[in-house]
């Protein structure tokens, strides 16, 4: 009896102290921030973003090997001889055009390994950890600066280079070879776009000069025009990328704090790059006649075509050229491929129409 | 006439309808306000400006929106009907409350001994929601749930008649009279709880079974969250389980306000004659069960829950043995005094 | 007494099929229960089947592997050694400098690799607060499990400030990758020591108000005491290590017994249970070996700061490349929740041959059937609870 008092007792006790406890925490400020309108200043330290300072960017890829998950993709292109790419901040000479630098900030772990072996300290992280996104594509964060015709033009001039290195003597003739390529490039665009083989190099051969000229600087809407092969790019670079990537009202990624040219902050569209690149591979012996201007072959032509007008750094929005060139209606796919390609393509957004107005 | 009086029924009963959903939508603010303070947070801050007053109703809309899912094999019609027993018992027991002075729903000369048999069904709708559930949690937590409430009747009945045999009737409306106005020594007020010593112990006996019989911590077997996922409202989504929320906030109020009758002299207010009258005999009412609620949330936030088998043992071995004494020794000293 | 589920089977009444089943072998009596992945307090993915008779549970069953994540694979495809270092933080993500400890010690031991003193300091401090930190979130849960909600966020407002002082230190808040092989990724921020010394005290008090305000609370103690009552022989037999083994009263404790780091230094106790309030070895035992760990980690951490060196490059024994030797070993220590094991094989190439890491939570989930048999349902919530098991760690 005296023992069931005494728990009696103890178990009221106890409950009144924790009731005491609770009711001094009712009365005590609350320790949480209401955070969308208040928060706290991350130190200086957290890990919350990678970002890259490309200036400063030699392409060394000891990022890309620090990484555990291999979030960082780096391309680049060795710079011709005649071309000065400057120096970083600490005074080191670059000697690449990093023509691709993907952070993945979706598989992302956010370890800081790759911070650490940067010989220029380019990659850091940044204290920015609001950049939530519906589709998961929109975290790849693309950081180089070059516009996709620059990239193309600094890759052929490269392997040009190296070409031209390998085989100084030789001089061919390339009236059959671009004329594959062309069918070549043209029967792989052909499911792409179901226009882009009606319109064969025929059609766009005559009518695809005058056009360059006054297009001249605006290359990517030059070349569709111009041959089929090549129009096949800016068409097929929609359709390479997945439907899913390019959401039609999806602004260009924004990545904060980067004073780069404005392309650069556009996300890129993976396929978008690699078609163009692909091209130019495919058709070695274009390269080889930069001065096989003359509209001899579709294909040949285009590429020599393209490399002048791309120094400037057109980078008018490929869709908005066919609008303005009649020619482009023409083509019967061109139209609504350059079109879908204005959403989708990179060069596309806001940030191309910049440099097109300074022209 | 018939149509008058028909129209005046329906306005008596619409009353506490709309007492308790009001109450309900701030009583679930008010407790996860309580919940936020206790544990140094705020709370819901952003809904409606002000401390995030209209959160309540913003949860409401989106919980009508939700789909209504009921489980594959469920038995449908018990599944469906279930929280409306539910709350149909909760709402019907405040037809005996008196309000104020000159407003009671029904003043039944049986009011209290009608209220603890409504009160009972609500029971009867756990175990249906539980069993037409077809789920194993959802059984679990019915069955416990019935266990709890029928154990605890037994101690929340005889602290009650422990109040009746000093108040003298059924009636709640003569059991709040006669708690009005100062005791012999002029300053007290002349509620029941402090007639009689005895009637003391009777309110913690009658405040632990209501704890229980609501379902709160630390007796909120049926429901708890960490062992039965969520007891017998498993399979419940939208305003099902809405409903069943608000007979579960319903419930709490009717067992604080009824609390606050037997106990607290029900709407008199506690300084004699000043501020009483009939609107603010339904403030001192409303508030002296609302203080009653407070208190149980308070202890809601402080305290882990109970083992099924010790709630039993709570019960059977320790409450309603101490209710049959106190009872005794009250109407012993009924008879003395 | 089943009824079949497939619906598209079904027809859609109410009336519906009931299946013959075979019930040789079966007792009718009872019920099989899952109990997770999906459940509030399985403290992750862990799927217990739990046979019960009535509420009285007859058998359970643990089927882990929702969690797992290869780490032991991924640290042998790693290029070397210090990328493994991220993937240990997230095999125990709740006490990842412990973990990044355990390995980085094996690290250096296989790779022949001193350390700099004041960088063992700064380690055995954010270890020790690290612990602090993954106690007050076993706790925490452990309240919650039994339905005490309060205590939960009082800790975590504790625990919150520690990962305050981890991301001031290291840049992250729960998984740190903070220690390099051979040193520290950079050096502690300037506050860190004073910040550290004003955790510790007014710590200290929240302690108190914790033993208040749960500890000792008649229900908490009515829902813990005399429950899944842990023998010292059961527990050892099944290698139960860290407080699961401390709560049965066998003083045991890496820090003390096979010193570590710079364990030996420093004068603290090994709290172990004593059955003060039910039964040697029951769930408040193991509850408040972890309370009383708290205290002496604090202890730890003042000693460490007033012997800790202020000058000293905390990067300078940290190789560019880490060039493994070829060779073996296993090496443990005490994590929060038992003892830590990395057992590497290295030959050549820069990274781990293999990588095996033996799991504190792992093995004391296996005594969770053997203890929790005959109790009732709700306490089978109390005694894993009382186990504290990370589901990363269980399952890798």
């Amino acid at each position: 009896m005296r023992n069931i008092v005494k728990k009696g007792w103890s178990t009221f006790r106890t409950i009144f102290t924790g009731m005491g406890i609770t009711i001094r925490h009712f009365f005590s400020p609350a320790v949480t921030l209401q955070y969308p309108d208040e928060r706290e200043e991350l130190p200086k330290i957290a890990r919350s973003k990678l970002f890259v300072n490309i200036d400063d960017c030699i392409a060394c890829d000891q990022c890309v090997r620090a990484c555990p998950v291999n979030c960082i993709e780096i391309d680049t292109v060795k710079a011709t001889a005649d071309v000065d790419l400057g120096r970083t901040s600490d005074g080191k000479q670059k000697r690449m055009w990093v023509t691709r630098f993907d952070i993945d900030m979706a598989k992302c772990m956010y370890c800081d390994l790759c911070t650490f072996p940067c010989p220029t300290e380019c990659i850091y992280m940044i204290q920015d950890y609001e950049y939530s996104e519906y589709d998961r594509n929109n975290l790849v964060y693309n950081f180089s600066n070059l516009s996709p015709e620059k990239i193309e033009e600094v890759t052929r001039k490269a392997e040009e280079d190296k070409l031209q290195k390998e085989q100084q003597a030789e001089t061919e003739t390339v009236t059959t070879k671009p004329g594959k390529t062309a069918k070549q490039t043209g029967s792989s665009s052909a499911k792409s776009i179901p226009g882009a083989k009606a319109t064969s190099g025929a059609k766009s051969i005559p009518g695809a000069k005058p056009k360059t000229v006054p297009g001249a600087k605006s290359i990517p809407g030059a070349k569709p025009k111009t041959v089929p092969g090549a129009k096949t790019i800016p068409g097929a670079k929609p359709k390479t990328v997945p439907g899913a990537k390019s959401v039609p009202g999806s602004k260009p990624k924004t990545v904060p704090g980067a004073k780069t040219i404005p392309g650069s902050k556009l996300k890129t569209v993976p396929g978008a790059k690699s078609v163009p690149g692909a091209k130019t591979r495919t058709v070695p012996g274009a390269k080889t006649i930069p001065g096989a201007k003359p509209k001899t072959v579709p294909g040949a032509k285009t590429i020599p075509g393209a490399k002048p007008k791309a120094v400037p750094g057109a980078k008018t929005i490929p869709g908005s050229k066919p609008k303005t060139i009649p020619d482009a209606k023409q083509i019967p796919g061109a139209k609504a491929k350059t079109k879908s390609g204005v959403k989708k393509v990179p060069g596309g957004g806001k940030g191309s129409q910049k440099p097109n107005s300074e022209e | 006439m018939i149509t008058e009086s028909i129209l005046l029924l329906l306005l008596f009963a619409l009353i506490p309808l709309i007492i308790i959903l009001i109450y309900a939508l701030f009583a679930i603010w008010g407790e996860r306000k309580v919940a936020g303070f206790i544990q140094d947070r705020l709370g819901p801050m952003r809904v409606g400006g002000w401390h995030g007053w209209a959160q309540s109703f913003a949860d409401l809309l989106k919980l009508i929106q939700k789909e209504d899912i009921i489980p594959a094999n469920a038995d449908r019609f018990l599944f469906r009907l279930a929280p409306f027993i539910m709350f149909a018992a909760s709402y019907a027991a405040f037809a005996v409350l008196p309000f104020s002075s000159s407003f009671i729903g029904s003043n039944l000369d049986i009011g209290v001994f009608f209220l603890l048999a409504i009160t009972s069904l609500l029971s009867i709708s756990v175990i249906m929601g539980g069993w037409a559930s077809n789920n194993k949690w959802s059984l679990f937590g019915a069955m416990r749930s019935a266990a709890q409430m029928v154990s605890y009747e037994v101690p929340t009945i005889m602290s009650v008649l422990s109040v009746i045999v000093v108040a003298g009737s059924l009636n709640l409306m003569t059991v709040t009279e006669m708690q009005s106005g100062n005791d012999t020594l002029g300053f007290l007020p002349n509620w029941l709880i402090l007639q009689n010593p005895f009637l003391i112990i009777a309110f913690v006996i009658f405040f632990i079974s209501i704890l229980a019989e609501a379902h709160r911590v630390p007796f909120d077997l049926p429901e708890s969250e960490s062992e039965l996922v969520a007891g017998f409202q498993t399979e419940y989504s939208g305003m099902r389980w809405a409903m069943f929320m608000l007979a579960e906030y319903a419930d709490m109020l009717l067992l604080s306000l009824l609390g606050a009758v037997l106990f607290f002299g029900g709407w008199n207010s506690p300084f004699g004659d000043f501020m009483a009258g009939p609107a603010w005999g339904f403030f001192w009412f409303m508030l002296k069960g609302l203080l009653l609620v407070f208190v149980m949330m308070w202890i809601r936030w402080t305290l882990p829950r109970y083992r099924v088998d010790q709630l039993m043992y709570l019960c059977w071995s320790i409450l309603i043995p101490l209710s049959f004494l106190n009872f005794v020794l009250i109407a012993l000293w009924e008879m003395i005094f | 007494m089943y009824r079949k589920h497939p619906t598209w089977e079904l027809p859609q009444k109410t009336d519906a099929v009931m299946i013959e089943i075979n019930t040789k072998g079966t007792d009718e009596r009872k019920m099989v229960i899952n109990m997770g992945p999906q459940h509030p307090s399985t403290h992750g993915v862990l799927r217990l089947a739990v046979t019960l008779d009535g509420e009285v549970v007859t058998d359970v069953e643990c089927h882990i592997g929702y969690l797992h994540r290869c780490f032991e694979k991924y640290a042998e495809k790693m290029d070397n050694f210090p990328a493994v270092i991220p993937y240990t933080d997230r095999i125990d993500y709740v006490s990842a400098m412990n973990q990044e400890h355990g390995f980085v010690i094996a690290a250096e031991r296989l790779l022949e690799i001193e350390v700099p003193e004041r960088v063992e300091y700064i380690r055995v401090i954010v270890a020790e607060m690290q612990r602090i930190a993954s106690h007050l979130l076993a706790i925490g849960t452990f309240g919650l499990d039994l339905g005490a909600f309060s205590p939960f966020l009082y800790l975590f407002t504790e625990r919150e400030k520690i990962l305050d002082i981890f991301e001031r230190t290291s840049g992250a808040r729960l998984l740190y990758n903070y220690m390099a092989i051979g040193g520290l990724m950079r050096e502690p921020h300037p506050e860190f020591k004073s910040e550290t010394a004003a955790f510790v005290k007014q710590f200290r008090p929240k302690i108190q108000e914790l033993q208040d305000l749960l500890s000792y609370n008649s229900i908490f103690v009515k829902r813990t005491a005399h429950i899944g009552v842990l023998p010292a022989k059961v527990a050892l037999n099944y290698a139960s290590s860290g407080p699961v083994l401390r709560g049965s009263g066998v003083k045991w404790d890496l820090r003390k017994d096979d010193p570590y780091s710079i364990y030996d230094r420093f004068e603290f106790d090994i709290p172990v249970g004593s059955g003060e309030m039910g039964t040697l070895g029951d769930c408040w035992d193991r509850y408040i070996v972890r309370v009383l760990e708290m205290e002496e980690s604090c202890k730890i951490i003042e000693q460490a700061l007033d012997a800790m060196p202020d000058e000293g490059d905390v990067l300078q024994n940290v190789p560019k490349r880490v060039r493994t030797k070829p060779g073996e070993l296993y090496a443990r220590t005490e994590s929060p929740r038992g003892e830590l094991g990395y057992y590497l094989i290295a030959d050549k190439g820069n990274s781990p041959f293999r990588v095996k890491a033996r799991a504190p939570s792992f093995v004391n989930l296996s005594v969770l059937p053997v203890i929790s048999k005959g109790s009732l349902l709700s306490d089978l919530v109390a005694i894993l609870g009382s186990i504290d098991i990370v589901l990363g760690e269980v399952d890798r």
